[in-house]
């Protein structure tokens, strides 16, 4: 049953990330973004990491997503804008899901092995997943790459703000 | 991890630190000062540059883990952020002027450059994938924003979008093997799977193999290197002079930690492979180069036979030779001062908002810039491998590491390109010196003057006198290679 599942949300996320990049309105392509966003949300469920999938939906899903859709609303692209030669994508898209399928299946046989010869899978503590759990790796264990991310974060509004602004002369 | 830990770590992190700090104050200042003197902020970055480089002296010569071991502050990463951070200098000052005669907004410019720098210096401490990732992303993001800087020009502008979406496809695939590293040890750190490495297992092999792929994108080199040329030729003339030197070597670092430190076991063959790519890399850099029409594309070209080119030396490192890692320790600090002084000098000769680009914008310089005219062969000169310059010496030692380890072929094949590169370059010169059209040039930029002169002395001297720097790599190999 969880397999199951899991291969259902698994290709529901991949076919919403593919018709992100390949659908012609813009429209459409928030709104599959919200289905791979989804649906990873249900994976990170499957990985018992309850707050994560939370703050997944509720952030990325919910939060972000509005913003997206108002954008590009606000913005009112018409199709001729977006159009490119559309014809030849789905041909290079699929070659390149066939390859990412056949490398995504034969590292799960690879994964099944090396679980089978170490014979552990990672550990989970018993707050495993929690509020608790998360923040208290985060804010030791992994607090370097936590303050990194903010960094990041500034730079890329650093870099919004730098390419958008208009010049005023 | 308890909170004192954490301060103490912090503490160790000064030069990254501070950097981040002056980014982040040149934003904030940057509005609240008017007109003109908006451009004298440019002191702040020289200032936080200064101490950056002053804290990093400390990691010169102690040896320190930081973060639960998500940072190695180790010589080896000491020596990388001196490369990072004279680049930054380098780049910054050359872009002062650049940036007026460009009519570019300076103060995000430079917190871009600076915030760039930083991820670099995490790259080269980092023994942790996540704290490797997103060092590598804050600096990659930075110089996408930078590459695209200009939005005036479509060149820059599609270099900017390019660099975006062709650098987000090769940190997915980093991402990838990254997660699949993961799934098979159940750690990011580098020491615990270097200790439960298992060649027998696929996931292992195949994580590796992509996490190399992602690092061989950004060093541009074969079959990755496509990219380069566009990109390189499309962003603003000192952004590309920086990405050159310090984004290659920030690749190199990881590429060299990630191999030695994490995924040695990986593969005998791997070193075949290394082997292909470092010749493919020199012979097609260097066959692109002569074809050029721009001077720009043909240096885009030439940094991708520079990447060979010290792929050479890590090929002899894997071998087991020390020397190999020494020379390319070496030939990134060489390579640093000679390419952003070329791309320096054609930063001086733009004016009016055009760049210097094609041969003919160098005619003549000789007769009307003598000074400049001189600099500029020695870079090249440089470049081209010929003694008495830094680029000799370390082209010597690449050379003389891979006939230690045995690939007499591979230094035949690099000898036998720099002598096909030595033809593009000296075309340059023969454009400079004896073409006679009629070119104006700019006058007189002083902090773009005062670059050049420093990086056509340190050329020249370290080139001269290469021991002591030449030590200095030596003590960086021995620490990261403590047999």
């Amino acid at each position: 049953m969880e397999d199951i599942l899991f291969y259902i949300f698994a290709a529901a996320s991949v076919a919403g990330a593919l018709l992100v990049v390949t659908h012609n309105n813009p429209v459409v392509s928030v709104l599959s973004l919200v289905l791979t966003l989804f649906s990873t949300a249900v994976l990170f469920v499957f990985l018992l990491a309850d707050f994560i999938a939370a703050i997944q939906i509720l952030v990325y899903a919910g939060a972000i997503m509005v913003l997206f859709i108002f954008t590009v609303m606000y913005l009112n692209l018409r199709k001729e804008a977006l159009a490119f030669d559309s014809k030849s994508v789905p041909i290079k898209f699929g070659i390149l899901f066939v390859i990412l399928i056949v490398v995504a299946y034969l590292s799960s046989l690879g994964f099944k092995r090396g679980l089978q010869i170490t014979g552990e899978g990672t550990s989970t503590s018993t707050n495993f997943g929690t509020v608790e759990g998360v923040g208290e790796v985060l804010f030791t264990k992994y607090i370097l790459p936590f303050e990194l991310t903010s960094v990041l974060i500034v730079v890329a509004i650093i870099g919004v703000v730098a390419i958008a602004k208009r010049r005023f002369n | 991890m308890s909170i004192s830990e954490i301060l103490r770590s912090t503490l160790l992190i000064g030069p990254e630190i501070s950097l981040i700090l002056t980014g982040i104050i040149l934003i904030i200042f940057d509005p609240l000062i008017n007109g003109k003197r908006k451009n004298e902020l440019f002191w702040i970055v020289l200032i936080g540059l200064v101490i950056a480089f002053l804290l990093n002296l400390e990691r010169l010569h102690t040896e320190a883990s930081a973060f639960s071991g998500a940072l190695s502050l180790d010589v080896f990463s000491g020596y990388f952020n001196v490369i990072f951070i004279i680049s930054s200098f380098f780049a910054v000052i050359l872009s002062r002027e650049y940036l007026i005669t460009m009519n570019l907004k300076s103060n995000e410019y430079y917190a871009l450059i600076l915030f760039s720098t930083s991820g670099m210096m995490m790259l080269s401490s980092a023994k942790e994938f996540m704290s490797i990732f997103l060092g590598f992303e804050i600096m990659s993001i930075s110089v996408y924003i930078l590459s695209g800087f200009n939005r005036e020009s479509i060149r820059s502008t599609e270099a900017g979008i390019k660099y975006l979406i062709l650098g987000g496809f090769s940190s997915a695939i980093l991402l990838y093997g990254i997660a699949l590293i993961y799934g098979a040890s159940g750690t990011i750190f580098l020491d615990e799977i270097t200790s439960k490495f298992d060649v027998q297992n696929p996931l292992y092999l195949a994580g590796s193999a992509l996490i190399i792929t992602g690092f061989i994108f950004k060093i541009g080199a074969f079959p990755l290197h496509q990219w380069v040329p566009d990109i390189y030729e499309g962003a603003p003339m000192t952004v590309t002079g920086f990405m050159s030197v310090g984004v290659k070597a920030a690749a190199f670092a990881i590429l060299l930690r990630v191999l030695l430190e994490g995924v040695y076991q990986m593969d005998a063959n791997l070193i075949y492979v290394l082997w292909l790519i470092s010749a493919f890399t020199m012979t097609i850099g260097n066959l692109g180069a002569i074809v050029q029409k721009s001077i720009k594309r043909m240096l885009a070209y030439s940094s991708i036979a520079h990447a060979g080119y010290a792929l050479i030396g890590v090929v002899a490192t894997l071998r087991g030779e020390e020397i190999g890692l020494s020379s390319v320790l070496y030939y990134l600090f060489a390579y640093t001062f000679m390419n952003l002084g070329a791309f320096g000098v054609l930063a001086y000769l733009s004016r009016d908002g055009k760049e210097c680009d094609n041969y003919e914008d160098v005619s003549g310089l000789w007769s009307k810039k003598p000074l400049i005219a001189i600099a500029l062969s020695i870079f090249l000169f440089s470049l081209a491998g010929l003694p008495p310059t830094i680029g000799f010496f370390a082209k010597y030692r690449v050379f003389l590491s891979a006939i230690k380890a045995d690939f007499y072929w591979l230094a035949i094949i690099g000898i036998l390109n720099s002598v096909i590169s030595a033809y593009y370059y000296l075309r340059v010169l023969v454009y400079a010196y004896m073409g006679e059209e009629e070119v104006k040039f700019p006058s007189f930029k002083p902090a773009s003057a005062f670059a050049i002169t420093v990086l056509t002395i340190a050329t020249l001297i370290l080139g001269i006198f290469p021991f002591y720097s030449w030590d200095f790599a030596l003590k960086a190999a021995a620490s990261f290679l403590p047999n």
